[in-house]
């Protein structure tokens, strides 16, 4: 069983260090794959992907992934256990900044009392009071 | 038409296109009627949703001290007893602590507190009774956790934004969702308001961590015990069925679920 779980890390680590790496050469920082890969071997940065670090090398022939061989990747440290259910999981990677954009609502934490007043003020500010 | 009310301490937000009004103009409100519905003005829809957020707060509020939520606290009210809304909660609350593996419990520190299940309810309860009404375009949100309905006042997809938990007068990114419930658990200026059961300490590894499910009410109880995992709540979200998932850590870092992707705006 420990041996399945420290597989699973591994097809989790290495998809996400895959997207990456494919998504970085594809000039789009932060999205998925999904497009018509180039053929060649592909070896991704090194990763941290929360759960340790992660390095992996694509083969692509004919638009599709070949194989993949993981370089890198953390040891079982029992994080993924709830990894299950799905076929090939995997996490994507940005960094984000800040903008004000006009939206319908704004999803975040809740605030009270002094803090709703800040968060009030930001919003209106937000909406160009 | 938007309006907002602070109820339970937080701001408390109905939109409902204005055109929702119009369209019920043209519906055969005879039929409306013989299927229950009441078809309300757009300002009565509202007032309904305020009544029944101010109910549940009546009733669950851990700052009023005739609330069941105090009475359960205090060891005056039996639960098996306590109010129909109660028992459903606890029931809720129960599944939600067995689906988290003790991530998420009502009872912490020898205190009974059904809080962080409550908003997320209270949210869904109140989209019912819009839904009972035949509105199919709306939204409710309740301190940053939203159930959404149908289409914006364009008709486009809702545009909703998720708050910067390092600057919360910005946003960091722009979402098109469908009808679904989103929440988010965050650090942001309230401080570490969620605690790790099982440690006691405060779950302050990431930042914040938005939650898009099926309905609010699923989405805010996954999202505060995903949150309170820490970094590996990001995982466990991976591993759940029908919800997608955005974290952000305290260097600005965001990682999500590769769902989560198709409901990013541009």
């Amino acid at each position: 069983m420990k041996n399945g779980t420290g597989k699973r890390i591994a097809a989790a680590a290495a998809a996400s260090a895959l997207s990456l790496a494919v998504s970085s050469a594809a000039g789009a920082q932060s999205k998925a794959v999904n497009a018509s890969l180039a053929s060649g071997t592909f070896t991704g940065q090194r990763e941290y992907a929360y759960y340790g670090y992660v390095k992996v090398q694509a083969i692509v022939k004919n638009g599709t992934i070949s194989d993949i061989q993981v370089l890198e990747y953390p040891n079982d440290n029992g994080r993924s256990r709830y990894i299950n259910n799905i076929a090939l999981p995997y996490l994507v990677q940005e960094t984000v900044g800040g903008r004000s954009w006009k939206v319908d609502l704004i999803s975040g934490a809740t605030f009270t009392s002094v803090a709703f007043i800040k968060s009030l003020q930001a919003a209106l500010k937000q909406a160009g009071a | 038409m938007t309006r907002t009310e602070l109820i339970m301490g937080m701001p408390i937000t109905v939109a409902i296109p204005d055109r929702e009004a119009l369209d019920r103009e043209a519906l055969d409100r005879e039929a409306l009627d013989r299927a229950g519905c009441r078809f309300p003005t757009l300002d009565a829809a509202a007032n309904a949703v305020f009544r029944s957020f101010r109910e549940v707060d009546e009733r669950f509020s851990p700052y009023k001290e005739t609330s069941e939520t105090c009475r359960i606290d205090r060891g005056e009210l039996d639960p098996d007893h306590a109010s129909r809304e109660m028992r459903e909660v606890l029931e809720l609350a129960e599944d939600t602590r067995r689906r988290t593996d003790g991530y998420f419990d009502v009872r912490f520190n020898g205190h009974f507190d059904p809080s962080g299940l409550v908003k997320g309810w209270a949210i869904w309860r109140a989209a019912r009774i819009l839904d009972e009404d035949g509105f199919v375009s709306f939204c409710i949100e309740a301190g940053g956790d939203i159930e959404v309905r149908g289409a914006n006042d364009e008709g486009q997809p809702w545009v909703i934004g998720i708050r910067s938990p390092l600057d919360p007068s910005l946003l960091i990114r722009r979402l098109h969702l469908p009808s679904c419930g989103i929440a988010t658990s965050g650090t942001y200026i309230r401080g570490e308001h969620i605690w790790n059961p099982r440690t006691g300490a405060p779950a302050n590894e990431i930042a914040s961590l938005t939650v898009i499910g099926p309905n609010v009410y699923e989405a805010d109880r996954f999202a505060t015990a995903a949150f309170a995992m820490g970094p590996r709540g990001i995982e466990f979200m991976v591993g759940l069925a029908g919800f997608e998932a955005y974290m952000v850590d305290a260097a600005a870092t965001a990682i999500y679920t590769p769902g989560f992707a198709r409901y990013l705006a541009a």
